[in-house]
């Protein structure tokens, strides 16, 4: 192959699918689309699920009983994303982390922003900043992204699984 | 997300992609070169065998191959899966074959599609021959199809 032929081609995998939410997703769905989230607690080790999936993991069984949680809560653990993914339009460096609520038990994924990623740390508090309520629908991107209250950071053993 | 109207869950079409790039190499790369020049070219071994696609090493014995050979646009079906009904992502939107096709004069056999016939027509042994894409982009796809030779 001489110098001046294309060296490489780009191929495209995709693949096209249609995601049912199930009950328990639509349920927290349609609560955070009204700006509250919604958890389940396990009714036999009281573990709190946000988001919830209708059941508990470690238990096997059925869970009902939904409570609101707040939308604050302390980072357990974090990424800074230096390198572009194609397709993404969030410009890096930004923070990926993962979010346990006030009153959870699991944590979920969501970004962190308003931060000078020096101060980015396990057990730092955060509160969830919302889009304009008229941009409200059915997704977790709702909430913008996550910053900093400024208060004491948590203990990172309240992170443990409660027995 | 909207509503299904059934059960009232909450539904959403979602795309998986994973773009990258590849390197073709010498080999391949001269291969796809010569397919928007409208012809077809293998690799040879050192016992005379050829490869269509062009090999890079033997596939036997893992010989490092780059003696390339010319060889003709037609060939015979070696297997076939006919894909009665095509679905969005195919190529070809009436029904057609998937086919392992070993070139003439080859020693391998090459994966494309044939078209232009009905699925009582094709058999395993059928002679094929190449129809090729008005617009070339140096890739398998300059290759439009196979479809049946009449004999």
């Amino acid at each position: 192959m001489t110098e001046e032929k294309k060296d490489f081609f780009v191929s495209d995998i995709s693949l096209s699918y249609q995601y049912t939410a199930g009950n328990a997703t639509t349920r927290f769905l349609n609560k955070v689309a009204e700006g509250k989230l919604v958890a389940q607690k396990c009714p036999k080790c009281s573990a709190v699920y946000v988001p919830p999936r209708g059941s508990c993991p470690r238990c096997g069984i059925a869970t009902e009983e939904e409570l609101e949680l707040p939308d604050t809560g302390a980072v357990e653990s974090f990424t800074i994303v230096h390198i572009p993914i194609p397709g993404n339009p969030i410009v890096p460096p930004y923070v990926s982390a993962m979010i346990r609520l006030d009153g959870a038990d699991i944590s979920f994924l969501h970004l962190i922003q308003e931060i000078d990623l020096a101060e980015i740390r396990i057990g730092m508090r955060v509160q969830a900043v919302w889009k304009d309520k008229s941009e409200w629908g059915t997704t977790l991107e709702n909430i913008k992204w996550f910053k900093p209250t400024g208060e004491d950071d948590v203990d990172p053993l309240v992170f443990k699984f409660k027995e | 997300m909207t509503k299904s109207s059934d059960k009232e869950l909450l539904r959403a079409s979602f795309k998986l992609e994973y773009p990258y790039e590849r390197s073709p190499g010498p080999v391949i790369g001269k291969f796809f070169d010569e397919l928007s020049n409208e012809v077809l070219v293998g690799t040879k071994n050192s016992k005379g065998e050829v490869f269509v696609p062009a090999a890079e090493f033997d596939p036997k014995d893992s010989e490092h191959l780059s003696e390339f050979v010319e060889v003709k646009n037609e060939g015979v079906v070696q297997s076939y899966t006919w894909i009665e009904k095509p679905r969005a992502h195919h190529l070809i939107q009436e029904s057609f074959a998937f086919a392992l096709i070993c070139m003439n004069g080859t020693n391998s056999a090459m994966l494309h599609m044939i078209a232009n016939c009905k699925e009582d027509e094709l058999e395993i042994g059928k002679r094929v021959k190449v129809v090729w894409n008005q617009e070339k982009t140096q890739t398998i796809r300059d290759i439009k199809y196979f479809e049946i030779i009449d004999d």
